[in-house]
Order: C-alpha cells, then sequence, then structure tokens
C-alpha cells in the first residue's frame, strides 16, 4: 500500500515515532498539522467504500487521548473467551482483507498511529502493580496489525524492551505481514509470542489482500522460532469454500510439517464473523462473487453475522482432527465461539479442555 | 406530487418564490420574489428543511438540470442531509428508479443506509440491474412497510449478486406483479436462493424429523433461529404409563435421527 500524505499532530512531532517517519518519507509526503486531518462530519455516518480506502493511504500521527488497555471484544456474556487484554497502537491497517471487521468499527478517515507508547507502558505498570501476581496477556493486534509498520515505528523494539523485566506479562503480536527481521536481534524474556493469522493460500488470495503469502507468514514464524520467541497461529477466520477440506487439510499439513506441538503452544480456530450492517461495505469494495460476499450467513447470539452453527462445527472438528491424527499434543482452542459450539466441537467448555485450563482460567478480580 | 418540479408547498405567509420563471414555493398571498442564487441554500432551507434524502435528491436535480452549480455538501446541509460518498452514488444511481419506486422511498422517508445496497446494483450485469429496476417498480406498486421493502431489496440484491438465479428471479418478480402479493412467501424463496446448501440441508432435515415416527401425542416442529436449525418437541403428559410409553417411542426416533443427521451435513468437499 502506497502512502499519499503523512500527517503529524505539530503535539508529536517530537516523539520517536514521528521523527522516523518524517526520516523515511519524502518532504513533500509530510504535513505537520494542529487538527487532524481530512475531518468529516460526524453526522454523514459511516464510512463509504471510498472513504475507507482513502484512510488506508493517510497515515496520521498523534496522541491518544483515552485508556489504552481494554478488554478483548471477544469478552461478551454469550461467547466464551481466553482472558486477553488490547493495547491499541492505533487503528486502521495497511493491508485490505475482505472481512476485515475495521469495517464496520473505523470512522476516522485516516489510519491513526499513536505517538505516545510511553503512556500506555506506564498504565500498564499501574494495571500490574494493582493485580500483583496475576499473569496477563496482551495483544496488539486488535485494531491495527502488530508489524506491518513496524519496520517504520519500531515499536517492537520498546515493547520487547518493557516486557523483558516483567516476566508475569506476556505479549502478543498478531500480524498477517511476515515482517519481523527488525526485532529478532532484541533481547527478550521469553515472554513475547508472535502470532500469525493464517488461512491456506487460495483464500489469502481470494480474501487477504496486501497480506504476505502462507509460505513467507510460516517462514517468518521460523525465524522468530529459531530466535526464541514463542509462536503462535490463529486460524481465523476459516472460510468456507467448495473445496475447503483439501484447503484446510494442506493449511494443517504445512504447520504440522514445519512445527511441532512444542514449538506451538496454542492455536485457536475462529469461523468467519461480522456485523451485520458490515456486509454492504465488504459488497461495495470487493468482489461480489467472492467467498466471503457469497457466505451463507445467519444472524448468531451476539447479532454478528456466522455460518450455520452446523457447518462451523463441522469445519472446527474436521481441522481439529487433523491436527490431533498428525499429533495428539496439539492444543486448540476456539476464538469468539458460543459454548454451544465448544460443546460440540469439544465435548466440553474450554476451561475443561485439556491443555486449555490456564488459558482460560478466570481472572476474577479485574 | 410532481417529481419533476419538488414537492411545492403552498405557504399562507409567504410569497411567492420563483426561480428562472419556475415555482419554487406556491403562496396565498400576492407577492412574487426571485431567489438570489446566492441565498439559494438559505431560502430552500427555510422552506423545506428538513427534507428527506429522496426530496434533497430530486432538489439537487431539479437544480442542476437548471445548470446552477451546487456545492452539494452545503446545499444537502442546509435541508438537514448530511452528503458523503455513499450518498452521491446512491444520488446518480436513483435517476434511473422508477417513479412509483420513488414515491415509495419519499412516503417512506427511506434514509441512505436504507437503500444502500442499491448503490451495488452499477456493478451488476446488465440483465441483473434490469431486474433490480423491475423489482423496484413492484416495490413501487405493492407499496410494502418500509421494513418489508428492505428485507425485499436486500435479498434480492444479494440474490442477484450471485448472477446465478436470473430465472428464479425473474419468476418471482413475475410472480409478484401477476399473483401473489405475499412478500413473506417471497422473502422466503429469496433467503433459499441466497442460501442454497443451508436450505437443502434445512429442507432435509425437516423432512426426515417430520417423517420419523412420532407418538401421536408429540408434537415436533422443525424451524431455524438464526444461525442454528433444530426441531422442538412437545407434549403433553398426564400419567406414569404414558410417560413411560412415550419415552421408549421418542428414543426411538431421536436415534434415527441423531444417524441421520451425523450422516447427512454435506457442505461439500
Amino acid at each position: 500500500m502506497e502512502f499519499e500524505k503523512i500527517y503529524i499532530d505539530i503535539a508529536s512531532k517530537d516523539s520517536k515515532v514521528a521523527k522516523r517517519f518524517a526520516s523515511v518519507f519524502p518532504l513533500d509526503k509530510i504535513a505537520y498539522v494542529s487538527h487532524p486531518p481530512l475531518q468529516r462530519n460526524q453526522k454523514t455516518g459511516a464510512l463509504s467504500a471510498e472513504e475507507f480506502d482513502r484512510s488506508k493511504r493517510n497515515i496520521f500521527i498523534t496522541e491518544f487521548k483515552g485508556q489504552f488497555f481494554k478488554r478483548c471484544p471477544g469478552t461478551h456474556q454469550k461467547m466464551a473467551c481466553c482472558n486477553y487484554f488490547v493495547l491499541n497502537l492505533g487503528l486502521q491497517c495497511n493491508m485490505n482483507c475482505s472481512y476485515c471487521y475495521l469495517q464496520s468499527f473505523i470512522n476516522t478517515p485516516v489510519m491513526t498511529i499513536y505517538s505516545n507508547l510511553d503512556q500506555a507502558l506506564n498504565e500498564l505498570d499501574q494495571m500490574t502493580s494493582e493485580f500483583k501476581g496475576l499473569s496477563f496477556r496482551v495483544g496488539t493486534g486488535e485494531v491495527i496489525d502488530s508489524l506491518s509498520l513496524d519496520p517504520l515505528t519500531l515499536y517492537s523494539h520498546d515493547l520487547i524492551h518493557f516486557f523483558k523485566t516483567r516476566p508475569n506479562l506476556t505479549l502478543e503480536f498478531k500480524t498477517k505481514s511476515d515482517l519481523v527481521d527488525q526485532f529478532l536481534a532484541c533481547d527478550h524474556a521469553g515472554n513475547v509470542i508472535v502470532s500469525w493469522s493464517i488461512n491456506p493460500q487460495k483464500i489469502i488470495t481470494a480474501e487477504e489482500h496486501l497480506t504476505a503469502s502462507l509460505s513467507a507468514r510460516l517462514t517468518a514464524a521460523q525465524k522468530c522460532l529459531q530466535k526464541k520467541f514463542k509462536i503462535s497461529f490463529h486460524i481465523d477466520p476459516v472460510i468456507w469454500h467448495p473445496e475447503w477440506k483439501d484447503s484446510y487439510s494442506d493449511l494443517v499439513d504445512q504447520i504440522t510439517q514445519n512445527f511441532t506441538p512444542e514449538d506451538i503452544p496454542y492455536i485457536s480456530l475462529g469461523a468467519l464473523r461480522f456485523q451485520t450492517e458490515q456486509r454492504w461495505i465488504m459488497k461495495e469494495r470487493f468482489q461480489l462473487t467472492s467467498y466471503v460476499n457469497q457466505a451463507e450467513l445467519f444472524e448468531g447470539p451476539d447479532k454478528k453475522l456466522r455460518y450455520d452453527q452446523n457447518l462451523r462445527n463441522m469445519m472446527f472438528q474436521f481441522i481439529i482432527n487433523r491436527f490431533k491424527i498428525k499429533n495428539p499434543k496439539w492444543n486448540i482452542f476456539l476464538c469468539m465461539e458460543t459454548p454451544e459450539t465448544w460443546l460440540a466441537t469439544f465435548d466440553s467448555m474450554p476451561k475443561k479442555v485439556s491443555g486449555l485450563e490456564d488459558l482460560f482460567a478466570t481472572r476474577k478480580s479485574i | 406530487m410532481d417529481l419533476q418540479l419538488p414537492y411545492i408547498k403552498t405557504f399562507k405567509t409567504r410569497p411567492q418564490i420563483c426561480f428562472k420563471n419556475i415555482i419554487i414555493c406556491n403562496s396565498d398571498l400576492d407577492l412574487n420574489l426571485t431567489i438570489e442564487l446566492s441565498q439559494l441554500n438559505e431560502t430552500l432551507a427555510e422552506l423545506y428543511s428538513p427534507a428527506s434524502m429522496l426530496e434533497t435528491f430530486t432538489w439537487i436535480n431539479f437544480f442542476q438540470s437548471q445548470n446552477v452549480e451546487l456545492n452539494l455538501q452545503e446545499f444537502s446541509a442546509a435541508f438537514g442531509f448530511f452528503w458523503n460518498e455513499a450518498a452521491a452514488q446512491l444520488y446518480a444511481a436513483h435517476l434511473a428508479w422508477p417513479d412509483s419506486f420513488k414515491n415509495w422511498v419519499l412516503q417512506k422517508k427511506a434514509h441512505i443506509n436504507d437503500l444502500r445496497p442499491l448503490i451495488l446494483v452499477s456493478r451488476l450485469p446488465e440483465r441483473e440491474k434490469n431486474q433490480v429496476l423491475q423489482l423496484l417498480n413492484v416495490i413501487g406498486s405493492l407499496n410494502p412497510s418500509l421494513s418489508q421493502g428492505k428485507q425485499l431489496l436486500e435479498a434480492f440484491i444479494d440474490v442477484a449478486s450471485t448472477e446465478q438465479n436470473f430465472e428464479p428471479l425473474e419468476s418471482l418478480i413475475l410472480d409478484l406483479r401477476t399473483q401473489n402479493k405475499n412478500l413473506e412467501s417471497s422473502l422466503k424463496k429469496l433467503l433459499k436462493l441466497k442460501n442454497p446448501v443451508t436450505s437443502k440441508l434445512d429442507g432435509q432435515k425437516q423432512n426426515f424429523v417430520n417423517k420419523s415416527n412420532w407418538p401421536t401425542a408429540v408434537k415436533v416442529k422443525f424451524q431455524r433461529q438464526g444461525d442454528k436449525a433444530g426441531f422442538e418437541v412437545s407434549t403433553f403428559v398426564t400419567t406414569a404409563a404414558q410417560c413411560e410409553s412415550l419415552l421408549a417411542k421418542i428414543e426411538e426416533s431421536f436415534k434415527s435421527i441423531a444417524l441421520h443427521l451425523k450422516e447427512n451435513n454435506d457442505y461439500g468437499i
């Protein structure tokens, strides 16, 4: 993705990240601004398809003025979820997945990168001192890819350095890129997980535009493993297509041929899901005949569109069985799924599935 | 209501206002004024704000046909309507809508989000595009509620965008035009076309469940509830003997259904 303009909030111009962008991009692409750029009347509603596309091509570096730490949006009373905290380092993504939930989430006309990472880390320190003894998993890839802009921001360096002295915390980068070289040399405490959202190459080609290929993602994972970073895979969203069994078998085979269950503590599975209102912008922005736009979806208990529950169970069971046939030690859990699907897939709730107890342990005091 | 000269109102306390000799608003007063172009937005806003989406579109179309250069954002904002790119696309699309549908949109005060699927029509092949226009005519003539009309539009455009359902859609339109004015049954047909694999499986399950050997005291109803499809079994029992007898019979039916469900979940390989 080529950026049209880098807007730097004057208040952030002395931040490390702003200085890096200013040194990397030509002068004519940089603009120092005292107000958010490309502002639009909020009453005009959600971004149109064109506005959303444009927002990916314009970066705004500014301070985040709210609370950095939020619980993972999977924490919905009707979903079984895995105690995960989200640290937003920005908003919007420079890749372009057809199913991306940001399409119904974002109403700002630019991609934002927050310049005050130090404040986020202070918040994290406060939170951990308040809940001493508890372990936290902190992910940075919820509303922006953790690594696709990291060669520019180098936030991975600051984060890995911070987590190095806090072994009760776990940092998780989540990405669809293969951009890991910039932090491989960083010294770490073994509490950094680099995770990839992965799918069969057929789905990547059709639905995950501007992302790294499957083989590039797996190669990047190997590089991280060699440097003793923990790695993880999220097979999410699983997308039905006529040859889904072949595609997902092949994906599982590629993982199991290149990695062992010891290399990868957990693999998560999730099926295609998005807010009902998102489907029109998806259709406006992508091929009407894409797998995602032609999917047979129904409204689930969380008001998101999902595949029929039977189909989800079937796809999950198929993928899990394929892993377990290769090696029963693979730990696999479901992401943002209903208790019914957990029961149908594992015959048990997550806290009782062998290997997942710790991951889903309730943090009662938080 | 004349859609070429949009919704002219008659005011009792204001003068008649003309634009290029075309009456913009009528008056019971014996006074005539001409709109200054520089005051166009303010004058119209004073007379007509807030305006619905279609009313705003109609005014824009009218002034553009008079070669007036409009700042669409400012002009729309004066009517209390916010112009964005979706509005621009829908405006372009609305020029092809049949009058009967425009009247329906006007009457229901439909907003951009209600009609957003119509933005996609320009990307459909010509024959599917024509089908959608025929549907708009049908909606205009059947005059459903906004909610029903939206559901019909969304499902129809969803199905039309697969480009594989031309003939079923033709017969659906014909049916709506000539015989079946029941939108509910048309919606059900559209949902079947939109979700062919799930609908087929639901149908098979429903048939099997209905044909299973249920005791006469048991009522069975197959239904889809959002992302789940299943069947509800109900009965009314008064004695222990009835309980025992029913349990044994129901168990048999459940076993055969469980076997059927295991063997018939063909979502493709």
